[in-house]
């Protein structure tokens, strides 16, 4: 199994996945302040959307290293 | 330079496209056309500059049909919803990779002064720093290239003055040696090396006055192939064409003989080049890549797609395995990328002359009036 996601554990590492956790959290409270305030719903959804989608990848991510590295 | 209106000048547009095109070849740009071609690798340079002026001509013929849109507008109309969107994905992921490319190398090559610090901190740093100005849209970023565009020339005239006082012209002999077919091949290498270009796709409706993007792109064009040319002659002159293909950054090596060691070794001056090269071509092409995906999911507000990018980018630059890999992808993506820019906008002048999209246009701005 770990051979086969060998090329992949190279790139995502534990560390950088959280990296990536942090930055696209800090992003979405930005981003979603900013739509917010300027009245932008459509926008502020898609901020959500897609800051939590990478937290939720890059958590999946962790776990999934976790269980197979 | 004009305040706060979402534009930007001429001399602005000269810079970013001139600064953008000299993303990370101009510092190896004689060492590949050495290898392959020996002294006459400047013959490649002016054919290469040729093809890439024909493009240029497309791309801004392109444009100035839709002075007020970018590509990410005209594209689908032109090409229809479903086609149009995914050349704009596609260009809007290759722009991603150039980032990430571009990154890769300006890491890989500070890696080798900063041995102790992991390579994620350099990538992020830079990508971040990045990503706070094209959050601010097209002016900033102007701005910065206009501040940064003055210590790009001045250093990189430095190293050339440097260079001088240890050139041997016999070395630059003998010339007309390459065949036609192998001039031809590096000549097309050459314009596939030439990323940014096509920047005119996206930023053309940008510009305060559009009818001077012909003055500005040619310009654009004809100070890189001069840059590149006086490198490209000096470098050779100075370590000659078998030395040079042993040297990895052989502008960096111009930095090492200042006569008289007065300064000792000019690494260090060779090392902010690096920073600002590495950095205006990042800029510019991370807000391409993520103006082009705010426009294709019609965000109102461009800045959103900024940040959610960086862990992409960030991820495409750790691909390659080491700097072996990250040249060799390099080439493959030179390759895409150049087809794309030579074909996507004959392709696109072609069917809107068919179709007759640009009149459409026209008329309906009659009608409105």
């Amino acid at each position: 199994m770990l051979e086969l996601f060998n090329p992949l554990t190279r790139i995502f590492t534990i560390n950088r996945l959280l990296l990536v956790v942090v930055i696209a959290f800090i992003s979405m409270l930005i981003d979603f302040r900013i739509m917010t305030k300027k009245g932008l719903k459509r926008e502020s959804r898609w901020v959500l959307i897609l800051n939590g989608g990478l937290i939720g990848l890059s958590l999946g991510g962790c776990i999934a290293l976790l269980i197979f590295a | 330079m004009l305040k706060d209106a979402d534009r930007i000048t001429s001399l602005e547009m000269f810079i970013l496209i001139f600064s953008s095109m000299n993303a990370v070849e101009v510092m190896i740009v004689p060492r590949t056309l050495s290898e392959s071609l020996g002294t006459d690798g400047w013959i490649a340079l002016f054919g290469g500059h040729l093809i890439a002026a024909v493009v240029m001509f497309f791309i801004v013929k392109l444009g100035l049909l839709f002075p007020n849109e970018t590509l990410a507008e005209y594209a689908p109309k032109i090409l229809g919803r479903y086609l149009g969107i995914l050349l704009l994905m596609v260009a809007a992921l290759s722009w991603c990779l150039l980032t990430a490319r571009i990154v890769r190398q300006f890491a890989d090559f500070m890696e080798l002064i900063l041995p102790q610090t992991p390579i994620e901190v350099i990538i992020i740093t830079i990508l971040y720093v990045a990503a706070r100005v094209a959050r601010h849209g097209i002016e900033p970023i102007a701005r910065v290239l206009e501040i940064l565009f003055p210590l790009f020339v001045g250093i990189l005239g430095l190293l050339i003055i440097v260079a001088a006082f240890q050139i041997d012209l016999s070395n630059l002999l003998p010339i007309f040696q390459a065949s036609p077919k192998e001039l031809a091949l590096e000549s097309l290498k050459t314009f596939l090396g030439l990323e940014g270009q096509e920047i005119l796709l996206m930023l053309l409706p940008f510009m305060a006055v559009p009818k001077n993007a012909y003055k500005v792109a040619y310009g654009a064009l004809a100070s890189n192939l001069v840059l590149r040319l006086t490198l490209f002659v000096v470098t050779i002159a100075t370590f000659g064409t078998d030395l040079i293909k042993e040297l990895v950054w052989p502008v960096e090596e111009l930095s090492r003989g200042f006569p008289g060691g007065m300064f000792g070794r000019l690494d260090s001056v060779f090392i902010a080049l690096w920073v600002t090269v590495a950095f205006t071509s990042i800029l510019v092409f991370y807000y391409l890549s993520s103006l082009t995906f705010s426009r294709v999911m019609k965000f109102r507000e461009p800045s959103m797609t900024v940040l959610p990018l960086l862990p992409l980018i960030f991820f495409l630059t750790l691909v390659p395995a080491n700097v072996a890999a990250s040249e060799e992808l390099s080439g493959y993506f030179s390759w895409f990328w150049g087809g794309y820019t030579l074909t996507v906008p004959i392709l696109l002048l072609v069917v809107t002359y068919i179709r007759g999209t640009h009149l459409q246009k026209n008329q309906e701005r009659e009608r409105e009036r």
